[in-house]
Parts: structure tokens; C-alpha cells; sequence
């Protein structure tokens, strides 16, 4: 017997090759351990990090933009944090003293740049004020934390006299407030961030608050106790009815002791509403009990924001490892419901976790990190490597039976039969997975390399380790073997292969597939490149993520940035009238568009300065007349300020500002048609001083990484299917192989790319890997089949007969992994991340679909069309391989 | 048979990966929403010609109209894209428009057209070699036929047409003394923000300063009238008095003058004579008062910043806030009524309000 075309010598070869491995079984096996070791210290290094800069295609012109203003006009990592008063407005004195303090407590989380907040509550935020003698000051909207209903009346005044914060930092219903921070790139740690938010920003100030100020850490003495000491309490709340006084200290709620404010609010957020709970309360010398009954949160805190939409997919990571397990608990009971044996149930998974130690290991080996949300692609790798290994088993188990229980022979026949099927197998996919490099995004090629080499280190358990295994593993019991022949699955598989080559199978198999391909490429019409949807894709719409991202959009109209840049020629060219209002027209025009919520540029400053500077007159509220008048108010507003505040607005030579709309959403068409928008009114408005950059901020990158998966979309889909068929030329050594094995691909792509589009997933940095794999996804299912029918045509010399006992045999394997894997992979979709639970889902079709049209369209295209380079075979001489192999062994 | 399958089998599925790459659709253009009032609007003026028909101007050369009530509005082309400040029409088919850059423009068909005229405020720095003509801001507009004309603004510039705009004649409005006793070169030429003429011969500008300047000649020669408002005041030094933004006279005679700080003056004698109005007011208006409108029948309107709308029921009821039935935050600045039941005001991020039961409720008019 043979499979594929090989010639008789290459048969023997491999024949020779599998006695070898079993002679050389001790130091074989040590060198593979030894490695393995290696690579599964170095696995074990690996962090889970997402590199913001990795993600983006660092060569497109909008990044390189991006890239150089990040740091000064703010960057894509922004948090929107949302404070909103359930009753009432927020100008009153416990409100504002809240997001005076919730303020505070951003800038102190790990990461932000201290000079790229935005709220009320913050330094940088100002307002100009007359001073006795005319003079005009630019001071903060709040100097330090308001005290008296007349400091809330005030502060109300300015905001809304001030047009650069009114509906921009506070909404025009007065209900809410937004805090907006910018956080540097290089110090982005999404977990950390996280965690920092939730316990040092939102619980103290929402669910853990009771009405009182509580003294915080010391940040020049962070190392030293802070006990809870109350610092203020305001009127008519829980913790004025209690009786708490200021210099209280709090130490401990029901009992339980509480360090500090952190761990007070943590315990207070414990208790529902309503509930009352003794606090243990120092004063002076003693210890008093204190009665205080939990309050109902007047406060609702949202927060929006890549850094923070990361933040929940690194909390639900866990789900991640216990999908895991489960899945691999449920191979193995599948895998011992098959072969009846736990060799079966356990071998196949040796071979993936060999190959993941090895992918792993490389992964931290080349500096790259593992973000969570390609978690599904390494799972997908290993469903891979299972799959080979399940074809192996059955296999050996097949040639062990038909060597009358002879293990040694048994083993190097199932390991030369199934050599070429495997590796080209893996090739296909290692190298088809190579074709994402294409794409100049850094995580994207990290990835393709991590991916293509772990695909690879299949073949270091599969064809190198696995003789050696089986040899060292005592051999199966006869009966174990026959029973796989017996049992309801083996007869479906035989009656179901039955009816699909009887003449009425065949015509209904192609009318299917015919059907199937036609609708699918109908519906794969509405497939999007970028994100489909206005909330993220990445949770469900109904997650905490994407309700906080809602509040906040229908509250302040838009929260993702598209930062232009207006890059002047020279200093001072943001001073030049012209250009200012052209900034202010760009605005007006884009504001038009549906998904642009609102905007904000230098010139909305200017005339919110001019007018204040001229007596709160709104008809000085323009953009003065000439340079010099211009020149002036900013001179009025800026003059006192250090650079690191005014650089959020204006470089301090003046020569480059930015207009930054912040858009309703990042779907994919919105993203795409702003850009287009822009670019048409940057063609239409030509500027003497300046000229206006595309793009920085989230939706400026987004457009960034859309155009590059665009334009290489086409030339990855040609060549991820080229490879393909050039490895099976070689495989087969002929022309129609590959059009035959590619058939059932092609479809499969078809109804997946449908699916997506149906169920509105759109291509994106994050589904573009799994989609390119996907593309030689199930092309091993092909193949195990394809090598079978040729190894049995050699044998009986009858096309329908050898199609019949290839589905039997190797078909038969190739449906239970498949099924095994479709089922394992479905466990995805209860995922908490609703992009792993949805490419759970597309993976589980995808192999689904590949599978069966392997099964029922490759053998019934090959039976209708009888390729000349299978029913050749049938003229060989019979058994000659298996003559001249026996010849070797011996 | 055979043969023939494997360029058939190429072609379908060069056509079938043809249909899989070429899937991604053009962008598609879902139109800007066009709407003839944003939010992002600023409007610093309104006249009401009749019950249903008024003109609004404001930021960005923008002019609407409406006819039927303001159910519906219409934008006229202006030709030009920065600030028009003041609209006055002498009948339904004559009128101009004041704005940034010396900007005046006239209709004589109802305000379907409008043509830009020649307003010569100007200001030359008198050190600048070059002598640069830098355009003056026309705060304020007013005309009393389609022959007369005045517009007022920064720098005390006036400029004045008798011949229906064919030529308008600036000059700077001298001070009758120089009061900046070399304090400040702003006080040499308080900026202009109103001016209201009641025939072709008397008129009232009121500016920076608290100024509030009289003619008697069609502005020839102007008196200032503001020192009395110091009376009693504790104020000594003009400089101190509040700036004006608003005028309005009813007759040679009787007027109101508004400004910072909610001051409302009124003066009962062509100005001989301003005094502070008394305000019966929870808390003190803060904010400034920047229009200011009188009925003949003594009751009278004030509207200003942070939605301040002040309200004088009878000639001698005290100024009280208004009722307006929501809460507005932003400024507002023209007011203007056609009869005594139905007026307009106008201010910022687009608001339009209007009123038909003499201003007991107003309501916003969207466009």
C-alpha cells in the first residue's frame, strides 16, 4: 500500500525512517524533553499584555500622525468617566466635592498623564476671571474642593457662562459630569488600571458612599497607615444621621476592621441599601459604637474607553481557563467514548500540549506578549494538533488489526501511510497562516510567526515523538480495537456514505453545496471591514462595559476622538484668523454627520476667552479679525500658564493645534466615511498657514488599521488559497488535486464570511487572524480522505469502492474529531468576552461545515468527475509497496 | 469529460473566491443632516415684522426667516461667514445687517438677497507705517426710514448713511472730555454696543464704560448722559460704571439702558436723568443684561447671560425673572415683539423661543 503518489523509494524511505525512530527511541525521546523542558520554562514566563502600539499598522501616514501628537494633544487611550446625579443637578457642595475628589483620584491612577485630564474638578480646566483693577486671570474652575452652597452657585455660573466646558464637561442638563483622562501609552497596564478605577474611583464615591469626606492615603508618606478619618460630613445624609463627626475615625463596619478609605468604602459597598451597620467609630480616647444605615447611591458612575473595555476582557480571562479545562475534560471523555481506551483519550493530547509548550515557549522567546482576546487562536492551533493526532490513532489501531497484533509493525506502517497526509497538512496551515504578514501591523506578523512556528512544532509530537510513544505504551487490547468497528457510530457513518454515493446522494450533495455556496455568497455581501456595531464588539451590548459607553454617548453626544492635526508652516500660524475659522468650519461641517457627537478645537478656547475677556458680551464670542487681536486673547488666557497645560490645545509656539470630534462610535462604514468627509473638506479648504493632518485618536487609528486590512484583504485571500494549492501540487503531483480540495474550502469560507456578516462581526485586527486561519481550515480533513481513496484504488482498483472504504475508515476518524472539536469549540460561546464567544461559535461552524463538505462534496465530486490522477493509481501493481516495505523492515 | 472539469472546476472557483475578496462595499455616504438651525448656532439678533414674520442673524454670516411662525425657517444667503451682530428692517421690503469686519448689508426685497455695502469703519494704528485698514466690529444696528441709517461698534466708530446706504460716513465718536486721564487707552474709545434712534434726529448709544451718548442732530454731535447714573451710587470715578450692552427708546423721552451686573437704567426725561431700576428678585442678577425692549405701555423685557429674562409687568411694577416655563442656561440675547402678544428671543446653541400670549409662555422654535 501507498498513499499519495509517491514513488516506491520514498515509501521504503519513510518505512526505514519509523524502524529508525523506534531504535533510536532513548535518545530521540531525551533530546525532545530536554527541548520541551526549555520551551515550557520559557512558557511559563509569558505575560498576558495587550501592546497598544502592536496593534496599529505603524507605516500608515494617519498613525505616524498619531504617533507624534499622542503625547502632546492626547493620544487613543482615553478613559470618559461619567458622574451623573440621580436627583437634581451636580452643583451642589456634596456633589461637586465628589468629582472634585473623583477627579483627584483619576489623576492618581497608574498611567495617566497628569496633564491630559479634562473635568471640572481639575487644574487644568479655567475659566477667566476680572480682578479688581481689570485685570483678567485664567484660574481653575475649582481652586480646591468646594465648601458652601454660594462656592456651588458660583461654580455653576462658570460653567455656564463658559462655552469650552458647558455641554462639553458638563452636560447641558446640568445632571452629569465627565471626567476625561488621557493615559501614556507606554505605562498602559489595562489590569491594574482596572482594578485602580473600580476601588479607588467609582466604590468610594458611588455604592461605598454615606456622606461623609474620608482623609485618604498621605502621597508623600504612601507607606505609612492611613486610617479612615472623617473629613467632612454633609448635611442631611447617612452619615449626618448617624452623628458622625469630623476627626472620627472609622475602624471597622459590623465588626470587621477597615485599614483605610479604600477598605471602609469596600465594606460599605458590601451592604444593600438601607441596611443598618455598627460602625466601630475612635474618638478622642474611646471606641463608640455608631449606628448608620446604608444610603441609596445618589451618585451613578460610568466609565468608557479602550482602557477600560480592556480592562473587563483581563477580568474575564479567567473565564478563559475554565472554559479550558472543561473543553479538555469533554475531549477526553469524547476520545474514550471512541476508542473504549484511555490511551486514545490521553495520547492525542500529549501532542497538543508538546506543540503548545513549543508555540508558548517561542512566543515569550521572541519578546511578544499573548493578548487575551487571540486567546481562541493557540485553542484552535491545539484543536489542530489534536486532529492529526486523533487520524494517528485510529490509524494505528487500524494497522495494528490488520498486522495480526504485531505493535512494532503496526506503528511504523501507520506513521509512513500517514506521513505525507500530516505533513502536508501542517505545511498548508503553517504556511497559510504566514500570509497575515502581509499587514503591517506588529502584533499581527508577531502572531503569524508565533503561529506558523506552533503549527510547526506539530511535527515534532506527531512525526517525531509518536512512534516512539505508542512503541513505549503497551499495546491495546485486540478487543479494544474491534470495537471501534462495531457500535451505532460505525454503522451511521456506513449507511450514511451508503446514501450519499447512491446516484439520488450525489445529485442531492451538489444541489446542496451549489445551494449553500450561491446564498452564502449572496449574504457575504453585508460583510464590513472595521466594527459593525456602535457599541464595542468585543462584550455583549448588554455587559457593564457597553451600558457605562451608552450613558455616556446619549449624556454627551460622542466619546471616541478623531484628532486632526492643523500643522502650520510656520510659528504663530495658529494665530492667523484664516485658519482658525476654517478649524471652527471644520467642525460645523463634520458636526453634521450623524456619528460625530461634538468637537472641540483651539478656536472654540478663543472664543470662549474673547468673550469672557470682553465683559461675557457673546458677540465678542468670534474669532477676532486680525492676527495681533488674535495674538492678544490668547496671550490673556495663556500667559500664566506652564506649557504642559496649554500643550493640550496649541504646541507653545503656536504653530500646531488640533480639531478633535468625538464620535458617537467606531463602526467600521462611520469610521471610514468620517475619513472620507475629512478628506473632502481639507480638499475643499486650503489654508496659507497651516494644513490640516489625518488622523490621531481611536477612530484616526481605526482607519488606519481598516485601510491596511482593506488593501491586503484581496492579496491575502489569493495567496492564503495559492499556498494551498501549491502544497498539494506537490503532494499529489497534479493540477486538478487542488481544485478538488479546495472546493469544499472555498464554500466553507463562503458560508463563515455570511455568518459574519448575518450576525454582524466585522474584519478587524482581532478577527483577521482567526479568519486567515480559517481559510485552510478542515484542508487535513481533505487530505487524510483524498491519501485514502488513492492508498485503497492501488488495492482494489474500483474508484467507488475505494471512496466508500476511505469514508469508512479514515472518514470515519475525521468525523469524530470533528465533531469532538465542534463541540469543544461551542463551549466557547458561553464566554463573558463576547468576541472569543463569537469566533467560538464561527470556529465550531467553520469546522463543521469544512467537515462535512470533506465528507459528502470532495468524495462525491471525486466519484462524478473521476480524476485522472486517482484512477490511474488503479493500474499499479497491488501490494508492491507493502512488499518492498516488508522488504526494508526485514 | 474529464478533461473538460478542470478548467470548469478553475473558473468556478476563480468566480466563487472572485465573489469572496470582492465582497467589501464602497463607503457609502449617508447624507450630512441638513437642518436649518444647529445647536451649534449662536443668534445675537431678531426682529419681529409681523405676527408670523421675523429675521434672525448670528454667528457665521447666518440669516434665517420665518413666515409662518416660526413652524418653519428659511436661510438667506448672506455672502459672508463671520459674525452678523444686528437686523433692522424699515418696512417689509428694506433692511441691513450689521456685523464682524465692518460688515453692513441691505435688502430691498424682503430679504432675499442681500448686498454688502461699504461700511468705512475702519481703524488705522496711528504707528503703523503701512497704515493697514484693520475692519471694526458693527456691535449694533438701527434705522429709523429707508433713507437713515447708524451702526455702532469697537473703537466708539460710528457709521451713518442718509441716502438709503449709498455712502455711509464712519467716524470715531470723540469723548466729551478724555476721562481716561491717561489711565488706559481703552477709555479714549469705549467700545460701542447699541445705538436706537426714535426719529432721524435723536438718537442713544450706549457702550464700554457705562457711556450712554445723546444726539439731537442725527449724530453730529454726541453729549454723554451716563454721570447721573452715579448719583447715590458710590461710584466716583466714571471709569467704574458698568458697561451697557443694550438700549431701547420708546420716544425721545423714555428709555432703557441695561448692562453689567443686571443693571437696568430708565430715564424718563431724553436722558437728562438715568436711574437704577429697583429689581424685586430672589438673589441679585449677577450676570449681564445685554437686550432690553419697551411697550408703549410701559411694560417692558430684559434678557441677558446664563438665561437671565427679566420681566416689568406695569410701568410701575419692579423688574422681576420671568417665568419661562424651562430652565435655560445659555445666554440670550435679541428680543423683539411684533404686537404686544407675540414676540422672539434669541441667543446661544440655536435657541429660539417664541411667544403668543405676550410672553406668559414662550416655546422653542426648532427649525
Amino acid at each position: 500500500m501507498s498513499s499519495g503518489v509517491q514513488s516506491e523509494q520514498e515509501k521504503r524511505a519513510l518505512y526505514w525512517l519509523g524502524e529508525r525512530l523506534i531504535d533510536y527511541r532513548h535518545p530521540v525521546s531525551i533530546l525532545v524533553i530536554i527541548v520541551t523542558a526549555l520551551f515550557a520554562y520559557w512558557s511559563f514566563q509569558l505575560k498576558l499584555a495587550t501592546s497598544f502600539g502592536d496593534l496599529l499598522p505603524q507605516s500608515h501616514p494617519f498613525v505616524q500622525i498619531h504617533n507624534k501628537y499622542a503625547g502632546t494633544f492626547g493620544g487613543a487611550n482615553n478613559i470618559q468617566l461619567m458622574v451623573e446625579a440621580k436627583e437634581g443637578d451636580i452643583f451642589n457642595v456634596q456633589t461637586l466635592a465628589r468629582i472634585y475628589k473623583i477627579t483627584e483620584a483619576v489623576d492618581q491612577v497608574y498611567g495617566v498623564n497628569h496633564n491630559q485630564i479634562d473635568s471640572i474638578g481639575h487644574r487644568t480646566t479655567r475659566y477667566l476671571r476680572a480682578q479688581s483693577g481689570g485685570f483678567l486671570k485664567a484660574e481653575p474652575v475649582m481652586l480646591s474642593i468646594p465648601k458652601t452652597a454660594d462656592d456651588a452657585t458660583n461654580i455653576k455660573r462658570i460653567v455656564h457662562n463658559t462655552e469650552s466646558i458647558y455641554g462639553i464637561l458638563v452636560s447641558l442638563d446640568d445632571h452629569a459630569a465627565l471626567v476625561r483622562a488621557n493615559f501614556i501609552e507606554g505605562r498602559l497596564d489595562h489590569r491594574r488600571t482596572f482594578g485602580e478605577i473600580n476601588e479607588h474611583v467609582i466604590t468610594p464615591f458611588e455604592k461605598g458612599w454615606f456622606g461623609a469626606l474620608v482623609k485618604g492615603i498621605d502621597p508623600l508618606h504612601q507607606d505609612q497607615p492611613a486610617p479612615a478619618i472623617v473629613e467632612t460630613v454633609y448635611h442631611g445624609t447617612a452619615a449626618a444621621d448617624a452623628g458622625l463627626k469630623t476627626g472620627d475615625e472609622i475602624q471597622s463596619v459590623n465588626g470587621k476592621p477597615v485599614a483605610d478609605r479604600i477598605s471602609l468604602a469596600d465594606e460599605i459597598a458590601v451592604y444593600k441599601p438601607g441596611t443598618a451597620v455598627t460602625l466601630g467609630v475612635k474618638r478622642g480616647s474611646g471606641v463608640e459604637n455608631v449606628k448608620l444605615t446604608i444610603p441609596e447611591p445618589d451618585l451613578q458612575i460610568y466609565v468608557a474607553g479602550e482602557p477600560r473595555l480592556y480592562g473587563y476582557v483581563y477580568s474575564y480571562a479567567t473565564d478563559v481557563f475554565w472554559i479550558l479545562t472543561v473543553t479538555y475534560c469533554l475531549e477526553w471523555i469524547l476520545r474514550w467514548m471512541y476508542f473504549h481506551d484511555w490511551r486514545g483519550a490521553l495520547r492525542p493530547t500529549l501532542t497538543g500540549v508538546i506543540a503548545a509548550f513549543w508555540g508558548l515557549g517561542f512566543v515569550h522567546l521572541i519578546g511578544f506578549t499573548l493578548d487575551p482576546l487571540i486567546l481562541v487562536m493557540p485553542f484552535l492551533i491545539t484543536a489542530r494538533a489534536v486532529s492529526h493526532a486523533i487520524q494517528m490513532h485510529d490509524r494505528y489501531y487500524e494497522e495494528f488489526e490488520r498486522h495480526d497484533w504485531n505493535q512494532r509493525k503496526a506503528i511504523v506502517a501507520a506513521f509512513a501511510e500517514l506521513f505525507v497526509p500530516t505533513l502536508s497538512g501542517i505545511l498548508t496551515d503553517a504556511f497559510g497562516v504566514l500570509v497575515i504578514m502581509l499587514v503591517p501591523v506588529v502584533m499581527l506578523r508577531n502572531l503569524a510567526i508565533v503561529a506558523s512556528w506552533w503549527i510547526l512544532a506539530i511535527t515534532v509530537a506527531e512525526l517525531l515523538l509518536n512512534p516512539i510513544v505508542y512503541y513505549y505504551l503497551r499495546a491495546p487490547d485486540p478487543e479494544v480495537v474491534m470495537a471501534r468497528d462495531r457500535g451505532w457510530y460505525k454503522r451511521t457513518i456506513n449507511r450514511f456514505t451508503d446514501w450519499n454515493l447512491s446516484p439520488t446522494g450525489k445529485i442531492a450533495t451538489m444541489v446542496f453545496w451549489l445551494g449553500l455556496a450561491v446564498v452564502g455568497a449572496f449574504l457575504m455581501r453585508g460583510l464590513i471591514v472595521g466594527d459593525p456595531t456602535s457599541a464595542s464588539p468585543l462584550v455583549w451590548s448588554d455587559s457593564p462595559y457597553n451600558v457605562s459607553h451608552s450613558h455616556i454617548q446619549d449624556k454627551f453626544g460622542g466619546v471616541e476622538p478623531l484628532i486632526v492635526v492643523a500643522e502650520g508652516h510656520d510659528r504663530d500660524a495658529m494665530k492667523d484668523p484664516q485658519v482658525l475659522r476654517t478649524m471652527v468650519k471644520f467642525q460645523r461641517f463634520l458636526e453634521r454627520d450623524p456619528a460625530v457627537g461634538y468637537s472641540f478645537s483651539l478656536g472654540d478656547i478663543l472664543r470662549s476667552v474673547n468673550m469672557v475677556f470682553h465683559e461675557l458680551e457673546p458677540k465678542w464670542g468670534v474669532i477676532p479679525n486680525t492676527s495681533r487681536d488674535v495674538g492678544q486673547t490668547f496671550f490673556v488666557f495663556f500667559a500664566n500658564l506652564p506649557p504642559t497645560e496649554t500643550s493640550k490645545y496649541v504646541t507653545p509656539d503656536y504653530a500646531t493645534a488640533h480639531v478633535t470630534f468625538f464620535c458617537r462610535n467606531h463602526k467600521g462604514e462611520n469610521v471610514a466615511r468620517i475619513i472620507k468627509r475629512c478628506e473632502q473638506f481639507i480638499a475643499e479648504n486650503p489654508m496659507d498657514k497651516a494644513t490640516f493632518k489625518l488622523a490621531g485618536g481611536l477612530i484616526g487609528v481605526l482607519a488606519a488599521a481598516n485601510e491596511e486590512l482593506v488593501r491586503n484583504d484581496l492579496l491575502m485571500n489569493i495567496l492564503g488559497f495559492g499556498t494551498i494549492y501549491v502544497i498539494v501540487l506537490f503532494t499529489y503531483r497534479s493540477w486538478a488535486a487542488g481544485i478538488y480540495l479546495l472546493a469544499p474550502l472555498v464554500i466553507s469560507n463562503i458560508i463563515i464570511n455570511a455568518a459574519m456578516a448575518v450576525w454582524g462581526i466585522g474584519i478587524n485586527v482581532n478577527t483577521l487572524p482567526l479568519v486567515t486561519v480559517g481559510v485552510g481550515f478542515g484542508i487535513d480533513y481533505g487530505l487524510y480522505i483524498m491519501s485514502r481513496i488513492i492508498e485503497e484504488i492501488r488495492v482494489n482498483g474500483d474508484l467507488d469502492l475505494s471512496i466508500r472504504e476511505a469514508l469508512v475508515t479514515s472518514g470515519k476518524a475525521v468525523s469524530f474529531t470533528a465533531v469532538a472539536m465542534v463541540m469543544s469549540t461551542a463551549l466557547w460561546t458561553f464566554s463573558n468576552i463576547r468576541f472569543d464567544a463569537i469566533m467560538g461559535g464561527l470556529l465550531a461552524i467553520w469546522m463543521f461545515v469544512s467537515f462535512i463538505a470533506s465528507e459528502t462534496l470532495l468524495p462525491v465530486t471525486i466519484s462524478y468527475f473521476r480524476p485522472s490522477f486517482i484512477v490511474k493509481q488503479a493500474a499499479r501493481q497491488p501490494h508492491a509497496a507493502e512488499v518492498s516495505a516488508a522488504a526494508a523492515v526485514s | 469529460m474529464r478533461r473538460a472539469s478542470i478548467p470548469a472546476g478553475i473558473a468556478l472557483l476563480a468566480s466563487t473566491l472572485g465573489l469572496g475578496v470582492g465582497c467589501h462595499r464602497e463607503v457609502e455616504m449617508i447624507p450630512l443632516i441638513e437642518r436649518t438651525i444647529y445647536i451649534t448656532d449662536r443668534f445675537y439678533d431678531v426682529q419681529a415684522l409681523t405676527k408670523d414674520r421675523a429675521f434672525v442673524v448670528g454667528y457665521g454670516g447666518k440669516i434665517v426667516e420665518t413666515t409662518d411662525g416660526g413652524r418653519t425657517w428659511e436661510q438667506r444667503p448672506s455672502g459672508v461667514d463671520t459674525a452678523l451682530y444686528a437686523v433692522r428692517f424699515t418696512d417689509d421690503q428694506h433692511g441691513w445687517i450689521s456685523g464682524q469686519e465692518g460688515i453692513i448689508l441691505h435688502t430691498a426685497d424682503g430679504g432675499k438677497t442681500w448686498q454688502q455695502q461699504e461700511s468705512n469703519a475702519v481703524f488705522v494704528d496711528p504707528g503703523d507705517p503701512d497704515q493697514t485698514k484693520h475692519p471694526l466690529y458693527l456691535f449694533g444696528l438701527n434705522a429709523t426710514d429707508n433713507d437713515h441709517a447708524w451702526a455702532v461698534g469697537d473703537r466708539s466708530i460710528l457709521t451713518s448713511t442718509n441716502d438709503g446706504g449709498k455712502t455711509w460716513r464712519a467716524r470715531k465718536v470723540a469723548m466729551e472730555v478724555d476721562i481716561s486721564g491717561g489711565e488706559s487707552l481703552a477709555a479714549a474709545d469705549p467700545i460701542f454696543y447699541n445705538v436706537r434712534f426714535t426719529d432721524p434726529q435723536h438718537g442713544w448709544v450706549v457702550g464700554e464704560f457705562g457711556k450712554i451718548m445723546y444726539t439731537a442732530d442725527g449724530g453730529e454731535t454726541w453729549k454723554e448722559q451716563e454721570k447721573t447714573l452715579m448719583e447715590g451710587t458710590g461710584i466716583f470715578d466714571p471709569l467704574d460704571l458698568p458697561t451697557m450692552f443694550g438700549v431701547h427708546m420708546l420716544n425721545p423721552q423714555n428709555g432703557y439702558a441695561v448692562g453689567l451686573e443686571g443693571h437696568i437704567a430708565h430715564t424718563t426725561d431724553g436722558g437728562q436723568r438715568w436711574t437704577y431700576d429697583q429689581q424685586e428678585v430672589d438673589y441679585p442678577v449677577a450676570d449681564p443684561l445685554l437686550s432690553v425692549f419697551q411697550f408703549p405701555d410701559g411694560t417692558a423685557w430684559a434678557t441677558g447671560a446664563a438665561g437671565e429674562v427679566l420681566r416689568k409687568e406695569s410701568p410701575d411694577a419692579p423688574w422681576k425673572r420671568a417665568k419661562l416655563g424651562q430652565d435655560v442656561l445659555t445666554w440670550l440675547h435679541g428680543i423683539s415683539f411684533s404686537d404686544p402678544q407675540n414676540g422672539w428671543m434669541v441667543g446661544g446653541f440655536g435657541l429660539i423661543y417664541r411667544t403668543t400670549d405676550g410672553g406668559n409662555s414662550w416655546l422653542p422654535s426648532q427649525g
